[in-house]
């Protein structure tokens, strides 16, 4: 792709990013890491010839540990997140997600605001922010608001977000609940691969009885998605067989995996509903 | 219409270099084309293969995917930069002794994400090989012969 009309943006601040974003809404994309949009761009495939480089801005970089929350600054690296202490003790799923994402050279420069926004339905770390009931922080010139990341992704590359806005973080609710955590992401390799299926669950049980169940998925519909269906007909119930039945019926209905390139529809459900099967039947007994 | 060109400083392998370029260049254009470092090779172009890898400030990282705006100020070293006046690196004599290069395409990719690896690790397992070189890719050797190379550049290191 010719590169010579594209328009870079070197902003220098946050505030300047939203400045120019208030000025002209829908104008500019933004750059983070690059390891997404310089593929699109080398593809041709890029939508915006008008960027903002937001790449090394301070304000969005790094991760805060508070009482109840932990905020993860949009520019936060995949190796940043692989190797901070807390996240690795409360959140193995993001850790996992983090160390799949790519290779060691695209952990070092992938951002996770990046990963979000680039809305893949094949990313790997949505699927774990999904079960952890993640929020997001968006920012506008005006207003900063918070979301659940699940309300976000609303279908193929379309979410919830104003052409004034930019994503700025993402909180993780802490909790000293006993908490069982499982994250299987199904691709073709150990690097590079982008998934087929991923699914990512946190369960709350208390003496075999579902007090909470989140289940975020990869892979299996035009965005990432949660099944409250099948959530809502596991909580308050006791593990059996006979539920887990119940809820594959369900879990089938509710997801919408498609054939393409690296998969094909059926395997998607197949191995979507194996993985989800064997772990709740892993916990009956 | 064209963007404008932008002068961008940085430091290639302990020198300080300008160059004058379009902000989207790719740095592994620019290293190749513009400052004619072409021991920096360009597999797939598009984060998949490693072997256009190189250190910014330290870090492992895929040269098709940093456009040149981002390298301004920036500490960057290459492969050439192993090779201190004229001895070879111990990991790239090691890849030599257990012919770990063949057609020698991903070599440098392969030799900076051992140097990576054995900075962080000094004495990796086979599986820590294995995953950190992971998102290198060869297809000649086969990696056993990689996987060689690396075992012997770290024993030699240990000793040192």
């Amino acid at each position: 792709m010719n590169i010579s009309p594209i328009n870079v943006y070197d902003a220098q601040s946050v505030h300047d990013v939203l400045n120019l974003l208030e000025k002209e809404p829908g104008k500019w994309s933004i750059l983070a890491g690059g390891t997404d949009l310089m593929v699109q761009m080398d593809l041709g495939t890029l939508q915006s010839q008008n960027l903002i480089n937001v790449w090394g801005l301070p304000e969005l970089a790094g991760i805060t540990v508070r009482k109840d929350e932990v905020e993860i600054n949009a520019l936060t690296t995949f190796s940043e997140i692989k190797n901070h202490p807390i996240i690795k003790k409360e959140f193995p799923m993001l850790i996992e997600a983090a160390h799949l994402t790519g290779s060691i050279a695209i952990q070092n420069r992938g951002t996770i605001g990046g990963n979000i926004m680039n809305a893949s339905p094949a990313a790997d770390t949505p699927p774990a922010l999904l079960a952890y009931g993640a929020e997001i922080e968006l920012t506008s010139k005006n207003e900063v608001r918070r979301l659940f990341y699940k309300d976000f992704h609303i279908n193929y590359k379309v979410m919830r977000i104003n052409p004034d806005e930019m994503l700025t973080k993402i909180i993780l609710r802490r909790t000293s609940e006993k908490t069982i955590d499982f994250y299987q992401k199904v691709g073709t390799r150990a690097a590079h691969s982008i998934s087929k299926a991923c699914v990512a669950i946190r369960l709350k049980l208390d003496k075999k009885i579902i007090k909470d169940i989140k289940i975020g998925l990869g892979a299996v519909a035009p965005m990432p998605m949660r099944v409250y269906l099948t959530e809502e007909l596991l909580k308050g119930n006791k593990l059996s067989m006979d539920l887990i039945d119940e809820a594959i019926l369900q879990f089938a209905k509710e997801i919408h995996p498609i054939d393409d390139i690296r998969s094909n529809k059926a395997y998607r459900l197949r191995v979507a509903i194996n993985l989800l099967r064997n772990f709740l039947k892993g916990h009956i007994s | 219409m064209n963007a404008q060109k932008i002068n961008i400083k940085f430091t290639l392998n302990n020198k300080e270099v300008t160059v004058s370029t379009y902000p989207m260049k790719r740095l592994i254009d620019v290293l190749r084309e513009d400052l004619l470092f072409t021991g920096t090779k360009e597999g797939c172009g598009e984060g998949e293969c490693g072997a256009c890898a190189v250190f910014i400030n330290g870090e492992l990282v895929d040269s098709c995917l940093v456009p040149i705006i981002q390298v301004g100020g920036a500490i960057v070293s290459t492969i050439e930069d192993l090779t201190s006046s004229q001895e070879l690196d111990v990991i790239q004599e090691a890849f030599i002794n257990n012919n770990g290069a063949q057609c020698g395409i991903c070599t440098p990719g392969m030799i900076l994400a051992s140097s990576a690896l054995l900075m962080s690790n000094p004495n990796p397992s086979e599986l820590d090989i294995r995953t950190n070189l992971a998102g290198n890719l060869c297809r000649c050797t086969g990696y056993n012969k990689i996987l060689d190379s690396v075992n012997e550049a770290s024993k030699t290191l240990r000793k040192k």
